[in-house]
């Protein structure tokens, strides 16, 4: 690497004392892990934590889930490359919410239904056929959705510690994060994440508060408005606008993946619905996380914005503009625009302060992973194995097949994490690979609740219906012939945007529920009853 | 209004909400993680006997 790009990059306020913070914090969360292992006794107390979760406890480990690293760094890039208007995001984000709140729409039903999963509730409503499908889609798109979050993780620890031009750096973090957070997971199940999640919730909560103080108190908070509007113009703040990231179907694309489903229908989330005391502490524990919703985009993309404003207009940054944004002409492609955040943040904060948020940073890494871990693992356990098995599976081999999954879902991780070379904006990546697995389940839950002649036919058209999103992804459009190259410049154009599949997506699976149903009716109907 | 009045005003009003939100999630969720495990406890002992 060139020397004055490894200087750059090495410019830290990260030590030894930081270190220490890191180490001594991440020491307390595996620590909790084991303690707690005693009580998973049984796959309620494992994957449910006993359903004795409280509104606020409920209300800290929702927030501890959905922002995660990736989460951070992901909204983090989209800041960066779209300015004010990728706000329009972490605002459907909490209208949805707060929707879902008031009405109980889906996940109070799921609660009263006293389901572990949401495949489980399609066995209940329809049949195991359903629910094997759906568990097999389900965790197949989960899985894929998670595949880059251990190396995009890595990357911020990486950048924040200075360590970014050392080769060996970024895969011996990503297998050091990955081996502690197997071993707590593996241990204590749901009652260890939902205590983490809880330390992490208090950490991370008032470390972002404090670092988005610290970046205005530095930049200014007229500057970061008005160096945004000299260099992106409208577009940087109005999504709708012309030469915007974003644009009319990216919005309506948003009002689905991140309004309707990151609440209603996201496993991870609706599983912290299932391990809530009542349906009362459901509603009240999605009402507040209205506004953690908003904030776990809203903040990463100030912060991403106010990265993009150090390096475009302050001359602490200046060193960094060459790297991150080439001038015209030159052969030298962009650095990796994920390593704005943590390069930005590695400068900006202060010693013993950031050491104290990037263990916020690495707890809020670990608390996604964990729960994501225990989401599919135990989906692929109760949903997929021990439906398919005759004499079904005895508590005690649930427990120890769900663990086994969490460590052979770890080992792809890293896998996906050292060897995929994608080039997507990873939100979008993760919007699209969501995407495989809620654009059927749409259909499913909200016939299977909410209309009675929802049939098994309807449900499982719906499924496979929802399956086309798969076709938003890169590879896999190029590969059908939805982008084509351009002979001239070589670059692939679009013919449909991964928002465009994604809302015909959800139309076909919806419209092959109700076809399906009403040609190939039940030939009984099922209440679902607790 | 503009655009960039209507950001600010949505990040000030959101920044205030969740400093509220994250001061009480933090007191009561300690009483909600300590009734937690004396549950847990209480089904344990009485899983024991």
């Amino acid at each position: 690497m060139d020397p004055q790009v490894a200087e750059a990059l090495g410019r830290t306020n990260f030590t030894w004392i930081d270190s220490v913070i890191v180490v001594a914090y991440l020491s307390v969360s595996v620590l909790i892990g084991v303690f707690v292992r005693k009580y998973a006794t049984n796959m309620t107390a494992y994957i449910g934590a006993g359903r004795k979760v409280g509104t606020w406890l409920g209300v800290a480990t929702m927030l501890g889930t959905e922002m995660g690293l990736i989460t951070v760094m992901y909204s983090a890039q989209k800041g960066f490359t779209g300015g004010f208007a990728a706000f329009h995001i972490a605002l459907i984000a909490g209208v949805g919410t707060l929707l879902v709140a008031l009405t109980g729409f889906i996940v109070v039903p799921l609660r009263e239904a006293k389901v572990l999963t949401i495949p489980e509730y399609y066995e209940k409503r329809f049949d195991r056929k359903t629910r094997v499908v759906g568990g097999v889609l389900l965790s197949f798109a989960g899985i894929l959705n998670m595949g880059l979050f251990l190396k995009v993780g890595s990357m911020f620890i990486v950048g924040a510690t200075g360590l970014s031009d050392q080769g060996w750096a970024l895969p011996a973090v990503m297998v050091a994060l990955l081996t502690l957070v197997l071993v707590y997971t593996t241990f204590g199940g749901m009652i260890s994440v939902i205590l983490t999640d809880y330390v992490q919730f208090v950490v991370l909560s008032f470390g972002t508060l404090l670092v988005t103080a610290i970046a205005i108190s530095k930049l200014g908070w007229e500057h970061i408005f008005t160096t945004v509007q000299s260099t992106m113009g409208e577009a940087g703040f109005n999504p709708l606008a012309e030469g915007s990231d974003f644009g009319t179907w990216y919005v309506l694309w948003m009002f689905v993946s991140a309004g309707l489903i990151g609440s209603a229908i996201w496993p991870t989330a609706v599983s912290r619905a299932l391990t809530m005391e009542s349906t009362a502490a459901v509603k009240r524990q999605y009402l507040w996380s209205s506004v953690s919703f908003t904030v776990r985009f809203m903040i990463p993309y100030f912060l991403g914005i106010s990265a993009y404003v150090y390096i475009m207009a302050s001359p602490e940054g200046a060193d960094l503009k060459a790297l991150f944004f080439p001038p015209e002409g030159s052969e030298t492609e962009p650095f990796n625009n994920l390593y704005a955040l943590p390069v930005f943040l590695g400068r900006l904060v202060p010693t013993v302060l950031l050491g104290i948020i990037t263990a916020a940073m690495i707890a809020a890494f670990m608390s996604t992973h964990d729960s994501y871990f225990l989401c599919w693992s135990s989906v692929i356990t109760q949903d997929v194995v021990a439906p398919l098995r005759k004499n079904g599976l005895t508590e005690a081999a649930r427990i120890r097949l769900t663990r086994i999954v969490v460590v052979l879902i770890g080992g792809y991780v890293l896998y996906w994490g050292l060897f995929y070379e994608g080039k997507d904006d990873i939100w979008d990546y993760m919007a699209v690979s969501g995407a495989i697995y809620f654009n059927g389940a749409i259909g499913v839950l909200v016939g299977g609740i909410y209309w009675k002649r929802a049939s098994c036919a309807g449900a499982m058209a719906a499924l496979l219906a929802g399956f086309t999103a798969i076709l938003g992804l890169g590879p896999v459009q190029q590969m059908v012939g939805l982008q084509r190259q351009d002979p001239v410049t070589g670059e692939w154009i679009q013919l449909m945007s991964g928002a465009q599949v994604g809302l015909a997506s959800v139309a076909a699976a919806l419209i092959a529920m109700f076809a399906f149903s009403l040609m190939m009716p039940d030939k009984q109907r099922v209440k679902v009853t607790s | 209004m503009s655009w960039m009045l209507f950001w600010k005003i949505i990040f000030i009003a959101v920044l205030t909400l969740f400093a509220v939100m994250a001061v009480l999630t933090t007191i009561n969720g300690a009483k909600d993680v300590k009734k937690l495990l004396k549950e847990l406890d209480d089904e344990a002992e009485g899983g024991d006997q």
